[in-house]
């Protein structure tokens, strides 16, 4: 099964989004911000990414432009933000994020949202 | 005159001391504030730090004559903001038309014939006076503009970072409440999936309101646009009666969907003509009382537009009421002031400026105890004589 990086301070917020997910049969991981999951990048090496973009450290954004420039530049990354502003999904995918999800998460959208994504850069192997 | 005219500050500026006095006797006499330069320099000097109102300003002098005086003035100073006299010998024909040339406001002829003179300089401060009014006026009107404009960028940042402070901890009311309702955790009795379902349905009512918030300040801002595409009527009117369904169930209304067969595809923003509707039915199934019918129904309004109405049989909007309920945060409030009802009066508002983005309206007819209908006319395409949002 994929496995999906959640990035997120929110320990609340991450906890739920994390057992959802597991409920849907994803393995996860979780990083607390955007330097924690560069760290944890190499070594995991998510099929996909759900990133919070107000981060304290390194934000959403200033990961994703990482990510975006580097060899696993190839990894699906869904904004997942409170900012609900067109002006705000638009700097989303401009800083490279290949989707984007306005909080409160609705979930079932986000689910097919992950398919999606999943669809053209993973083959389950179930 | 008046008294301010009176009190205007003249710089007279000749070579000759004995006429300087004398001009400046007199004109104090009639009550204006003098100073004297007795050469250019020095009348270089007090305008810079006295700012007059008005310069006499004699043309033949030595070292620095008026003409050179006069060019130095207007590099800082326009004829309007300092008119300029020059005082002129009978034989100075070609210089005066160059005083003019080099900016001057008027002249007056040695020997000076001194009611001429008086009457001059009220002529031209009572010019510049009028021009210091709109000066000042404009600059009043650009202060309170620019204030407007910093308000306005508040009021959009305040918005935007409010949505933001909302919308995480609602993040956390929908989620957990939903986590709870697909009993994750595990089984919940009939009273604890009741309450979860409250604070689901609370929590949802809630993010509705924020997003009007939004929607609405966006398109105050000019903000919002569309994103138009060719769709069909029919799928999105079953779509939305789909929502409402429920609602109608729950409160006992009948809902009835009438579409004319010939609608086919019309451009709009599907998800905005949407929004409309269920604000539309939302209203109408909130003012109905249960037993009544409210009914959603679709055709063509001439060749170029689409009607989409709501009619409901609920208690109607009194003729006072119907000019205002368009308003932002206005609610009918007869003859529904017994019983409050919930709503942000934003949803009305918010369908009638989504309607004029598209080039369309929005109409009401009521009558008290028999029933509203709302009514949205929408251009079929964009190519017929829409206003640009």
């Amino acid at each position: 099964m994929a496995l999906l990086l959640v990035v997120e301070d929110n320990e609340m917020n991450a906890d739920m989004l994390l057992r959802r997910l597991k409920r849907q049969g994803f393995k996860t991981a979780w990083a607390v911000n955007g330097v924690h999951a560069l760290d944890l990048l190499e070594s995991l090496r998510p099929n996909l990414i759900l990133m919070d973009l107000s981060l304290p450290e390194m934000d959403g954004y200033q990961a994703t432009r990482i990510i975006k420039g580097g060899p696993l530049r190839r990894i699906p990354i869904i904004a997942l933000t409170a900012h609900a502003l067109l002006e705000d999904q638009q700097k989303a995918l401009a800083a490279g994020c290949d989707d984007y999800e306005t909080k409160p998460i609705n979930f079932p959208r986000l689910l097919s949202k992950i398919r999606n994504h999943l669809g053209e850069a993973y083959d389950d192997p179930e | 005159m008046t008294t301010r005219s009176k009190a205007a500050a003249i710089l007279i500026v000749d070579d000759n001391p004995t006429n300087c006095q004398l001009l400046a006797k007199r004109l104090s006499r009639q009550g204006y504030r003098c100073s004297q330069a007795l050469s250019g320099k020095q009348a270089l000097q007090m305008v810079a730090e006295q700012a007059p109102d008005i310069v006499l300003l004699d043309m033949m002098m030595p070292e620095m004559d008026g003409l050179e005086v006069l060019a130095v003035l207007r590099r800082s100073h326009d004829s309007i903001s300092l008119p300029v006299l020059m005082v002129t010998a009978r034989n100075e024909g070609e210089d005066v038309v160059s005083a003019f040339a080099a900016g001057a406001n008027d002249y007056i002829e040695k020997p000076v014939d001194f009611p001429v003179l008086v009457a001059r300089l009220q002529h031209h401060l009572a010019h510049k006076r009028l021009d210091d009014e709109v000066k000042i006026s404009r600059a009043r009107l650009e202060e309170q503009n620019r204030k407007l404009e910093v308000g306005n960028r508040y009021k959009d940042n305040f918005l935007s970072s409010m949505s933001h402070e909302l919308r995480t901890p609602l993040n956390a009311v929908l989620g957990f409440s939903e986590v709870l309702l697909d009993e994750m955790l595990g089984p919940l009795n009939d009273k604890q999936k009741q309450y979860c379902g409250e604070i689901y349905n609370s929590g949802s009512y809630l993010l509705l309101i924020i997003n009007d918030l939004l929607d609405l300040s966006k398109i105050e801002a000019g903000k919002l646009e569309l994103e138009l595409q060719h769709s069909e009527v029919r799928p999105l009117l079953e779509a939305v009666l789909g929502l409402m369904k429920e609602k109608a169930q729950r409160r006992g209304i009948t809902l009835v969907c009438d579409i004319d067969e010939r609608l086919d595809r019309v451009e709009w923003d599907p998800l905005r003509v949407k929004q409309m509707l269920i604000n539309l039915l939302g209203n109408a199934l909130k003012f109905t009382e249960s037993g009544k019918r409210v009914t959603l129904s679709a055709g063509l309004a001439g060749d170029d537009e689409v009607m989409l109405s709501v009619t409901d049989e609920g208690c109607g909007i009194c003729s006072e009421d119907l000019a205002r309920i368009f308003q932002p945060f206005e609610q009918a409030a007869s003859p529904m002031r017994k019983t409050h009802v919930e709503g942000t009066g934003l949803g009305l508002a918010l369908v009638s400026r989504l309607a004029a983005l598209h080039g369309g309206r929005v109409e009401v007819e009521s009558e008290v105890a028999v029933g509203s209908r709302f009514t949205l006319y929408l251009p079929r395409s964009r190519g017929n004589g829409h206003a640009e949002a």
